[in-house]
């Protein structure tokens, strides 16, 4: 437990960039990356997924930080579970009653948040070890970090893949033909794995110690 | 959805619409099994099982308990206007928990040659967004009990086909010189996404209704 | 002992906070969402018999404009399967005691998954007035652009009979352009969609025959 640095511990700016960039959930922890493919083929769709992410697993953390003390060993993983599903549901209710239209297009993928690794990694790995101010900066600065990720794949994807992007006004000359590629599966794989070489060649990663 | 065959949607599941290069699940575990060929097998083999077994005992579940009026047959008719689905992807979950934990006993004591060899991987299945993810497409495909049965069984050889080919190929890849940047996730992802565009070839092989 | 007694209550307490918070969210947004969901169906009954609903009406306001406007008929035909009850139904749209517009819901096999949309006729199902694809897994660009607009307006004004008088429509591929009153362009390398969409059309059209035999009031 930290002594030091009121509520923060003196630790919320690096965690907050810790989770966001140098170790992205998504391209230096590769974990999350189903929804990152699945989601991504409009930019709309990326941010609400984005805020799903963010909502999700700061929620779940702080509930699992404040109850790390009192989780039983044995059933740990079901609890963590249980908790994130009830947020991820909640969302999806929500959504599916208040943004209908984008529930359509998101699909299960909404659900399928539960088993998203990011959720659950950071409830493992952080939660049950930090206290709970801490856990919300690290849950909110991960979602932020699978956001970059998919909203840059989810902006090229759409850019180059329909020629426009409707939510922000943009699109190409007429005379480009739109990549249709970049909507389907393997476009997506493909993106992703660009966008993840650019971040390493930006910030090449630190060489593992194993 | 009643005509078609489970034979047609098993094979479709493998082939044309495989629940991983086509539908993005499981990738978590793909990205951290398909090192090895052996372990990419082993994974593949237990997730056909679980998979096929739990879209199974879900589906079971959902229109026996979940599903708006499916508890009549218990209640009666004053039963008819009772929704749980809101309840379903915790349910769904629990039971594949459950059925993993089951599984692992199972195998521990019955051979424990294999339960060292899965390792990790056994409990790492639950939270496999495949598996969960193959119960809810059979419910928003509204898929009857055979087809599901199909279905599962189908999404779970496609998954393990397509894990085992990536190992093949990560294997061939640790002789190539991979540029620094692309080294790692990368390169696996450009490698999918190239598997994924010939998986395509496959469209219309199958009549799907 | 006392650590498993606690792992039960702990798991208890957990299930039961969990599924209250999860019941009480799926109360309070039931109507909203059943509303959603039936006016989804509703917007594409709408849409296709051209009754115009502004932008960004609300459910229960779209809800109201359907219930005023289209009229439900029985009929003896169906398609047999799961939806049965969906596909022996008729979608009127009166003028003066007249049917103006009738429209049928179809389904059929697509390349990718299954294609569900409703086709409308005028009310002597001679002439086609309009066709929607409201659910369909088609491949975005290719066979995707079946809903698209270019591809559903080539259907206003068709005629539902082929030369030789049965029911039917053909949608050209393979290079061939549509011509006369009985066809339609198909999707330049969208040759499967296209066919797949021809023949789920052309078995709808089969029951017009019959369904001019039998029909019975609804509402």
């Amino acid at each position: 437990m930290s002594t030091h640095g009121g509520v923060c511990c003196g630790k919320c700016g690096e965690t907050l960039i810790a989770g966001a960039w140098r170790n992205n959930p998504i391209s230096i922890q590769v974990l999350g990356v189903c929804s990152a493919l699945a989601v991504t083929s409009r930019l709309e769709n990326s941010l609400v997924m984005s805020a799903a992410l963010i909502f999700v697993t700061a929620m779940s953390n702080l509930i699992v930080s404040v109850l790390r003390t009192s989780i039983p060993r044995r059933i740990r993983m079901i609890a963590e579970v249980a908790i994130i599903a009830t947020f991820v549901i909640m969302f999806d209710q929500l959504l599916k009653g208040f943004y209908f239209d984008m529930s359509k297009q998101l699909g299960p993928y909404v659900g399928l948040i539960i088993t998203n690794c990011i959720v659950m990694g950071r409830a493992e790995a952080f939660a049950l070890q930090n206290p709970p101010v801490l856990s919300i900066v690290d849950g909110i600065a991960n979602g932020i970090g699978y956001g970059i990720v998919l909203t840059a794949i989810g902006f090229f994807r759409e850019l180059f893949g329909t020629g426009a992007i409707p939510m922000l006004g943009l699109s190409l000359p007429a005379a480009y033909v739109p990549n249709q590629m970049l909507i389907l599966a393997p476009g997506a794989f493909v993106a992703l794995g660009f966008l993840v070489a650019l971040f390493n060649w930006i910030s090449p990663k630190e060489e593992e110690a194993n | 959805m009643a005509e078609v065959s489970p034979l047609t949607i098993l094979i479709a599941a493998i082939f044309t619409n495989n629940i991983l290069l086509a539908n993005f699940l499981g990738m978590c575990s793909f990205l951290a099994c398909s090192k090895n060929i052996d372990t990419a097998a082993g994974l593949g083999t237990a997730v056909v099982f679980v998979m096929t077994c739990t879209t199974t005992l879900n589906y079971i579940i959902y229109y026996a308990f979940l599903s708006k009026g499916a508890m009549v047959w218990i209640f009666g008719e004053r039963a008819a206007e009772w929704d749980l689905t809101s309840l379903a992807y915790i349910v769904f979950i629990a039971v594949i928990a459950a059925f993993v934990q089951f599984v692992e006993m199972f195998v521990e004591k019955y051979s424990p040659a294999l339960y060292h060899a899965l390792g990790i991987f056994l409990p790492l299945i639950t939270v496999n967004c495949a598996i969960l993810g193959a119960s809810l497409f059979m419910i928003i495909r509204e898929y009857s009990f055979w087809q599901t049965v199909g279905f599962g069984f189908g999404a779970g050889v496609g998954f393990a086909m397509a894990i085992t080919l990536m190992a093949g190929l990560r294997t061939k890849m640790g002789y190539s010189n991979v540029p620094k940047a692309f080294q790692g996730v990368s390169i696996t992802m450009i490698v999918t996404g190239i598997m994924a565009l010939a998986f395509m070839g496959f469209a219309g092989m199958v009549n799907i209704q | 002992m006392n650590d498993s007694t606690y792992t039960v209550f702990f798991a208890v307490v957990l299930g039961t906070v969990c599924a209250v918070i999860l019941t009480a969210v799926g109360q309070f947004t039931q109507p909203f969402r059943e509303a959603n969901a039936e006016a989804e169906i509703k917007k594409n009954i709408l849409s296709v018999l051209d009754i115009k609903v502004a932008e960004g009406t609300s459910p229960a306001d779209l809800i109201k404009i359907y219930e005023k406007n289209v009229k439900i008929e029985k009929t003896g035909a169906t398609e047999g399967g799961k939806s049965a009850s969906k596909n022996s139904k008729r979608y009127l749209r009166m003028e003066n005691g007249k049917i103006q517009t009738a429209a049928v819901h179809f389904s059929g096999p697509g390349l990718w998954g299954p294609v569900y949309g409703y086709l409308a006729t005028d009310g002597s199902m001679k002439n086609i007035k309009g066709i929607t694809f409201y659910k369909h897994e088609e491949t975005p660009g290719l066979g995707g652009e079946i809903d698209a607009d270019w591809f559903r307006d080539q259907f206003k004004g068709k005629s539902t009979r082929r030369s030789d008088g049965s029911f039917g429509i053909t949608v050209c591929t393979g290079g061939k352009k549509a011509s006369g009153n009985n066809e339609v362009d198909g999707i330049t390398g969208a040759t499967l969609t296209s066919e797949k969409v021809q023949a789920m059309l052309v078995k709808v059209m089969q029951t017009f025959d019959k369904s001019k035999t039998s029909s019975k009031e609804v509402k």
